[in-house]
């Protein structure tokens, strides 16, 4: 693994990748620093700049982007008290009030070390514990694959979706528009309704581009056209030295946080929405001052900010290890790690390890990119935050998502259909299924499929052939994982209804809203 | 919409793409059919489930974005229009390339979003900023990154 690892620092290190890295931070700030836009829209939005780089330049850009568009966030929520990306709704708790009590730069400073503190821990879990997992999944057949598929589709829909039966739903669409094209095993050509251009299936880029950019943009113009006003700061002396002390001198908070981070990032489809917020709440229950939360303390804004970052690198360890995204925007790198002939799995530690370190570091190096951008290039970002107006951002992300989806496979077809999907995306949104759990099904469903039709051809011989799905240890362990996540949103209920005062009933059902 | 007919409307609307891909069922092999068979038995379960919840009396189904959203202030018209016009983007591309879609699709929307439409000024900042970001892609793709763009039928 070292000497891997030695060999990515080359690669990383190398002038083209170094500018890379660079402009992926860059651009992922700017994005990520505009309210309304979503990491995973930016990585989507980004990724027609990669179609023809080398697959090492392609994945370290999206890895900067990505890593640089979490961190991006903090501005918007520090300055206009709105988070430029979900990850960052935990920053305005106490960044926004900082900022009214002329603390801005303060907040930026401390938002930024968090940002590399919790980028770094979570890259370093990707890069030692990714390979042990992959070793691991060098175990898994066809009938453990599928339980892995059963337990990402069980998980995010009880993390992500904010109801089960939802989440389930949006899932299960996900895995059946996954079943349109020609099937995995036995080149059933399926649902197609003789549609020469759907044989191939729905190119996933072109899906995720319409589930995740066109309901954003839509709802931009749903909302109206209105600017931003952003709280001014000004660079004062020792403001920064004074931070940097601050913060370093409680440094649980900061591994807490990026631990959280890490974890929740590890978890499939939770992202950085979740973590920030789990991260705030748990670096209040610990400290001394709780009541000083919410009121501008730069422990809160270290919190949230360590945590959404380090979920890209813990994302990224189901994604590379399994082929399951940790978070939403790992399943647009997933769909890119595809195009370019990357299969994940134990195979891209062994085979591709330069690619696959090169590109772990690269987003390590991202992390420590953050400060100087960051610290130097705040200010000017939150003007531009504030000076671009919605009806400059909606077409410059229609005219981006165009050519996203036109340049995979220089199909005119691909553009309509990224642009339905994109509407039933926005459709679906505003029913309440969101876009999440639909695209982890379109990714799982492949390989839930062939899981379970290759575990039925191999118990052929036996007289109920699916029962190759329930006899390995590893298989029952994973049924336990999907029990467990499965059953995990009733058991508060449970709790909570045996708890309840005696009186009248109330019927008890887990979906409901309190 | 309050949030019971969100849920009846997803469920009825999710049933019938169900039922339209069942209605294609046609398969050549006997492993062609063993999984999205199974996947639309569950999903129409699930439809199922929310489609008879929204009849009841108890409390709602929880909606993150739905819920919310009902509470600001909405502009229907200006999201439907932005809709109509990248549909029509995307249809138009296929005759009219990318060069001249690209500044009549990205004019228009900019245009029509403007507080005041009318003014020789916001027409003329709305074409100048249309041609400068389409031709941006075309020299940043076709020029630097050799990403190829749709020429059009007739200007190709």
């Amino acid at each position: 693994m070292f000497n891997h690892i030695l060999m990515g620092l080359t690669h990383v290190f190398s002038l083209e990748n170094l500018l890379l890295v660079l402009a992926g931070t860059v651009a992922g700030m700017i994005v990520g620093s505009l309210p309304g836009l979503t990491a995973t829209m930016a990585v989507a939005l980004l990724v027609p700049f990669t179609y023809t780089m080398s697959p090492v330049a392609g994945l370290v850009t999206l890895g900067a982007i990505y890593m640089g568009c979490i961190y991006g966030g903090c501005f918007s929520a520090i300055l206009i008290n709105t988070p430029g990306t979900p990850s960052s709704i935990g920053t305005t708790f106490d960044g926004y009030p900082m900022a009214k009590q002329g603390r801005g730069e303060e907040a930026i400073v401390a938002a930024t070390l968090g940002s590399a503190v919790g980028g770094l821990v979570g890259v370093i879990a990707l890069i030692f514990l990714s390979p042990p997992l992959a070793e691991i999944a060098l175990r898994f057949g066809p009938a453990e694959y599928f339980w892995v598929g059963v337990f990402g589709l069980t998980i995010i829909s009880s993390l992500a979706a904010g109801s089960f039966l939802k989440g389930m739903t949006g899932a299960g669409l996900g895995v059946l528009i996954s079943t349109i094209g020609i099937a995995p095993i036995g080149g059933d050509v399926r649902f197609t309704f003789d549609i020469p251009a759907m044989q191939g299936g729905l190119n996933l880029i072109v899906m995720l581009i319409g589930l995740f950019c066109v309901p954003e943009l839509l709802t931009l113009a749903l909302n109206g056209v209105k600017n931003h006003q952003a709280l001014e700061f000004k660079k004062q002396k020792g403001v920064l030295g004074d931070t940097v002390r601050k913060v370093l001198s409680k440094p649980g908070n900061l591994i807490r946080s990026s631990i959280i981070g890490t974890v929740v990032g590890i978890l499939p489809g939770a992202g950085g929405n979740i973590a920030n917020l789990v991260a705030y709440n748990e670096a209040r229950r610990a400290s001394k001052h709780p009541e000083k939360f919410g009121t501008g303390i730069v422990d809160g804004v270290v919190a949230t900010e360590a945590a959404n970052n380090a979920v890209v690198g813990g994302g990224m360890i189901p994604l590379v290890t399994l082929g399951i995204p940790g978070a939403p925007p790992d399943a647009i790198i997933y769909g890119v790690l595809m195009l370019q002939g990357l299969r994940p799995g134990p195979e891209l530690f062994t085979e591709r390890a330069d690619i696959t370190y090169t590109f772990m570091l690269a987003v390590g190096l991202s992390a420590i990119v953050m400060i100087p951008v960051g610290l130097y290039g705040g200010r000017l970002l939150s003007r531009f935050v504030a000076t671009l107006s919605p009806r400059y951002l909606i077409p410059g992300i229609g005219i981006l998502t165009i050519v996203g989806s036109y340049a995979i496979r220089n199909n005119y077809t691909d553009v309509l259909l990224m642009l339905i999907f994109g509407v039933i995306g926005f459709g679906l949104r505003y029913l309440g299924f969101h876009g999440a759990p639909i695209v982890l099904g379109l990714i799982l469903g492949p390989i839930m499929e062939e899981g379970l039709v290759q575990s039925y051809l191999m118990g052929q011989g036996k007289a109920w052939p699916y029962v190759t799905l329930f006899t390995s240890p590893l298989s029952w362990v994973l049924i336990a994982f999907c029990l467990m996540s499965f059953f995990w949103p009733y058991l508060g209920h449970v709790k909570r209804f045996l708890r309840r005062p005696t009186g009248r009933k109330v019927p008890f059902d887990p979906d409901m809203e309190e | 919409m309050s949030a019971k007919a969100r849920d009846l409307l997803g469920s009825i609307l999710i049933f019938i793409f169900v039922a339209v891909l069942w209605s294609e069922r046609n398969y050549m092999t006997p492993f062609g059919g063993i999984f999205p068979d199974v996947v639309m038995g569950c999903l129409s379960l699930l439809v199922a489930i929310t489609f008879i919840l929204s009849f009841t009396p108890f409390r709602t189904i929880k909606d993150g974005d739905g819920a919310s959203a009902e509470k600001a202030e909405k502009h229907w018209r200006e999201m439907i229009v932005v809709a109509v016009i990248l549909l029509a983007w995307a249809t138009l591309l296929r005759y009219l390339g990318f060069a001249l879609t690209g500044v009549v699709g990205f004019g228009s929307i900019t245009w029509y979003l403007s507080e005041r439409r009318n003014s020789v000024r916001c027409i003329l900042s709305a074409i100048i900023i249309a041609l400068l970001m389409t031709y941006l892609l075309v020299f940043v793709f076709e020029y630097l990154l050799k990403v190829p763009l749709p020429p059009g039928r007739i200007f190709g």
